[in-house]
């Protein structure tokens, strides 16, 4: 049958082409002659976090915070509407924890009016009418859409930041539609990794409020009575932000209505207490780190203290110009994150140009290192929005070369019982099963560098699974084969009845284990995905190398030799 | 030709089948005790919260470990847990829904820098799920059983009869049970790698089930009327050979994962161990029996 020799070529040179791309992971390219390594392709096998060690984040981006920190500005820009357009309005403001607004307005006649003003942005759902106030929300395609938006955008800074950063072959994806999943491998520092990725980088230029009516005094009664009612600071049990939008609502009423209370952290570099300055600042910034060009680490020529110097674009620096031009000898708060850094008294009108001061690490390698952080991530831009850690795991270095030995030895280690078995079991005919699950093997693991699909340690599981299970296509066979002997066919008969007979079986039982391998695929995360795929992966070749290329072997050497019994 | 198993055999595997129908669901029964009794440990991918794992440069005492560490202010319980057999390995693991735990390892790691000084140990992994992550995962690995299930549940249907279906997936149910019951048993953490094993026992022991039914369905063949026991038995004992072959094959790999295939991978492989021992019993006896119990059942029905 010359079909037959064919199929023998064509399997030898699928092993021979897989093994050309397997060897570029597993031996050491300066140590081959020249000649080889212009035939090996470049792919190595990619390897998972657990086996290469790295970090994998899972953040959780806030988008309901943007969606109505949008409203809020919405809300803002529909009031100067309605006042260029004389309509008196009662009051309007956005329900608590979302995104809908009410406008409660004095003339019942306006309403037509109010009403189409708001309607010209279409992105608007009215809600309900009552006699002097309309309620409104966001429609929902245009909610999703700044959702949308904001997770993009945080990953565009995200990416920013970790380009700054310097990692090899980062990933950043978007999962859900609110979360946000980045794997650094190989990565050494991952605390500092994490600062840099998780700083909102929010830089804004406020006014400090100098009322006489609120002394620093009256502010710190201001705090105490919050302190009364359960709204306190501790660093190990509540965030800053939400410490701060606690107090803030707390004391709605009790400030002046265009003020908010920010603090400064103060350390005393000699001593090492640490203070929470408090400051009245206005609630809107004129300034803020979208108007950057550029920041970068700069020394101080008297106290080689590292402080980070930055540049403001064309239109921040007019306004900057404005507002220092306008309010000098007033403090001016530099605020980042919602933590005032510093509050000079402005000395004269400044143009483009400032500086952040680090107040506050002891030696100066540690404010070194804050000020490059931070002038990388002013540079890279701000987040759009808050993010919280979901899910974080570190694997170090050595614990993933020690993971990829144990795991590749168990593997070998269960694979070669499980040849051997096969030989003295099945005799001569074993070794045509060995050697299909040896390219099965072969073929899998090219099969995971060619679609560049990571390996992981369950996932070297899943190969090892793969090979005990594939052994079950051949021992159907062979079982088959056997029966057909016993009942007296000849050797060619029984070998084509037995493949013939068992194929369905196969394609049942590996086309369930499939599903199973599917839903994996689908709902599992990292390592589980990696088992997934080199299960589904393993599956695809059993069924090919297990009944076709054993058939194919078979056929050939029983056609060559016409053999009257078979050894299996 | 070398065999275990003679080729004449004839175990009369459903004369047998009341008694040991009566032993599966005795296990299943005791199995749901253990679980909703003893509980079972589920990992952080779970509950939620954090873990970190420390090797030390020398050994080191477990309980001034632990002391140490309850210094770390968290509303959660603290498992120190020794790895290895030199003392001078331990996962350290915060279970619960901690509102500041990415500050939680930063914290861990300081007091182990104060009280035995940096460069004494390091620090191998670690692991942080929050609140919504751990709920999250836990739907999703609840999912992906129940779609498992319902995939294989249609596909058994559309390829055999419905008669055989329920036996299928009553034998997987079984599988999953017994396997969750003895992890519950021996306390040995379920985290999703567990699910994943899960998964991967459903998709074995259904492998086995069709090999069987499909025996079976090619034994009965054109004999009209209801099925008799003794053409399953036929079918089971021809099947035979191969049911126990792969079952050793399958075991071979499985335990060599299980020694050596380090820490991570162990419980994985333990999984698998008990299902696919359980999994063999239950596609031989649960999965034929039921099918002839719904055989009858329907039979005598027209």
């Amino acid at each position: 049958m010359k079909i037959g020799k064919w199929k023998i070529y064509f399997t030898a040179l699928l092993a021979i082409g897989s093994l050309l791309i397997i060897l570029p992971s597993f031996l050491k390219v300066d140590e081959l002659p020249y000649w080889v390594t212009k035939i090996l392709p470049e792919k190595k096998i990619k390897l998972g976090l657990d086996l290469q060690g790295g970090l994998h984040l899972v953040l959780g981006v806030d988008v309901d915070k943007v969606v109505n920190e949008n409203s809020d500005r919405f809300i803002e820009r529909i009031k100067q509407q309605l006042k260029d357009d004389k309509i008196e309005i009662d009051s309007s403001a956005r329900v608590l924890d979302s995104s809908e607004f009410f406008i409660k307005f004095k003339n019942i006649t306006d309403i037509d009016k109010i009403k189409k003003i708001i309607a010209s942005h279409n992105v608007i759902k009215h809600l309900t009418s009552y006699p002097l106030e309309l309620r409104y929300d966001f429609s929902e395609d245009y909610k999703k859409s700044i959702k949308d938006r904001a997770v993009n955008q945080t990953i565009e800074a995200i990416r920013n930041r970790i380009d700054e950063f310097g990692v090899n072959e980062p990933t950043i994806q978007a999962q859900g539609f609110d979360k946000i999943v980045i794997q650094l491998p190989g990565i050494k520092d991952p605390n500092r990794a994490k600062g840099v990725i998780g700083k909102t980088a929010k830089l804004e230029f406020k006014l400090v409020i100098e009322d006489e009516n609120f002394s620093p005094v009256k502010i710190n009664e201001l705090i105490k009575d919050a302190e009364t009612a359960g709204i306190k600071y501790d660093e190990k049990l509540i965030p800053y932000n939400e410490y701060l939008k606690n107090l803030n609502e707390f004391l709605v009423g009790k400030l002046p209505s265009n003020a908010d209370l920010l603090f400064e952290r103060a350390e005393n570099k000699d001593t090492g207490t640490k203070a929470m300055l408090p400051y009245l600042v206005e609630k809107t910034a004129i300034v803020t780190g979208d108007h950057l060009a550029d920041a970068y680490v700069s020394f101080d020529n008297q106290t080689n203290e590292p402080f980070v110097s930055f540049e403001l674009n064309a239109i921040g620096a007019k306004f900057f110009e404005e507002l220092t031009g306008k309010n000098i000898g007033k403090k001016l708060a530099i605020i980042l994150d919602n933590t005032i850094f510093s509050a000079p008294v402005v000395q004269s009108k400044i143009g483009s140009q400032g500086r952040i001061t680090m107040g506050r690490s002891r030696s100066l390698n540690s404010m070194q290192t804050e000020a490059e952080d931070l002038a990388l991530v002013l540079r890279a831009g701000a987040l759009p929005a808050q993010l919280t850690f979901e899910e974080e795991r570190v694997v170090g270095p050595s614990l993933g070369s020690d993971s990829i030995k144990q795991g590749a030895n168990s593997m070998l280690l269960g694979a070669f019982a499980v040849f051997l078995f096969m030989l003295i079991y099945y005799r001569k005919a074993g070794i045509i099963a060995d050697t299909a699950l040896a390219l099965n093997m072969l073929f899998i693991t090219s099969s995971l560098i060619l679609l560049e699909a990571t390996l992981t340690l369950p996932g070297i599981a899943g190969i090892a699974l793969t090979v005990g299970m594939a052994v079950d296509a051949n021992i159907i066979i062979f079982e088959r084969i056997r029966e057909e002997i016993r009942s007296g066919n000849s050797p060619k008969a029984s070998v084509e009845s037995g493949f013939d007979k068992a194929l369905s079986t196969i394609i049942d039982s590996n086309l369930t284990t499939g599903i199973a391998g599917i839903v994996l695929l689908q709902y599992g995360t990292g390592p589980i995905k990696g088992f997934a795929v080199t299960l589904l992966i393993g599956i695809l070749f059993t069924v090919f190398t297990s009944v076709f290329i054993s058939k194919w072997i078979f056929r050939f050497l029983i056609n060559r030799n016409k053999f009257k019994t078979i050894s299996i | 030709m070398f065999t275990f198993i003679k080729a004449d055999i004839n175990i009369d595997f459903m004369g047998n089948r009341l008694f040991f129908s009566f032993v599966s669901i005795t296990l299943i029964i005791i199995s749901l005790i253990l679980i909703f009794t003893r509980g079972i440990n589920f990992g952080i991918d779970f509950t939620g919260g954090a873990s970190i794992q420390v090797k030390f440069k020398e050994a080191v005492d477990v309980k001034e470990l632990r002391m140490g560490l309850t210094e770390i202010k968290s509303n959660d319980a603290l498992q120190v847990q020794s790895l290895g057999d030199q003392n001078n390995e331990f996962l350290l693991t915060f279970k619960g829904e901690e509102k500041q735990l990415d500050t939680l390892n930063s914290s861990i790691t300081q007091v182990l820098k104060d009280k035995y000084g940096d460069g004494s140990f390091e620090i191998l992994k670690t692991d942080m799920v929050g609140p919504k992550a751990g709920k999250e995962l836990r739907n999703s690995g609840f999912y992906a059983c129940l779609y498992a299930l319902l995939g294989i549940l249609i596909y058994i249907t559309i390829r055999f009869d419905f008669k055989y279906s329920p036996g299928a997936v009553a034998c997987l149910i079984h599988d999953i049970i017994i396997t969750v019951g003895i992890f519950s048993l021996l306390q040995r953490e379920f985290s999703l790698t567990t699910i994943a094993a899960l998964l991967t026992i459903v998709g074995y022991s259904i492998n086995d089930t069709v090999v069987i039914f499909d025996r079976i369905r090619e034994t009965v063949g054109k004999s009209k009327g209801v099925i008799a026991p003794s053409l399953v038995n036929k079918a089971l004992n021809e099947t035979l050979s191969r049911t126990v072959l792969t079952s050793l094959t399958t075991l071979f790999v499985v335990t060599s994962l299980f020694f050596f295939g380090g820490l991570v991978i162990r419980d994985f492989a333990l999984a698998l161990l008990i299902g696919i021992v359980v999994g063999t019993y239950s596609s031989v006896y649960i999965a034929s029996s039921l099918m002839l119990l719904m055989d009858k059942y329907f039979s005598k029905k027209s």
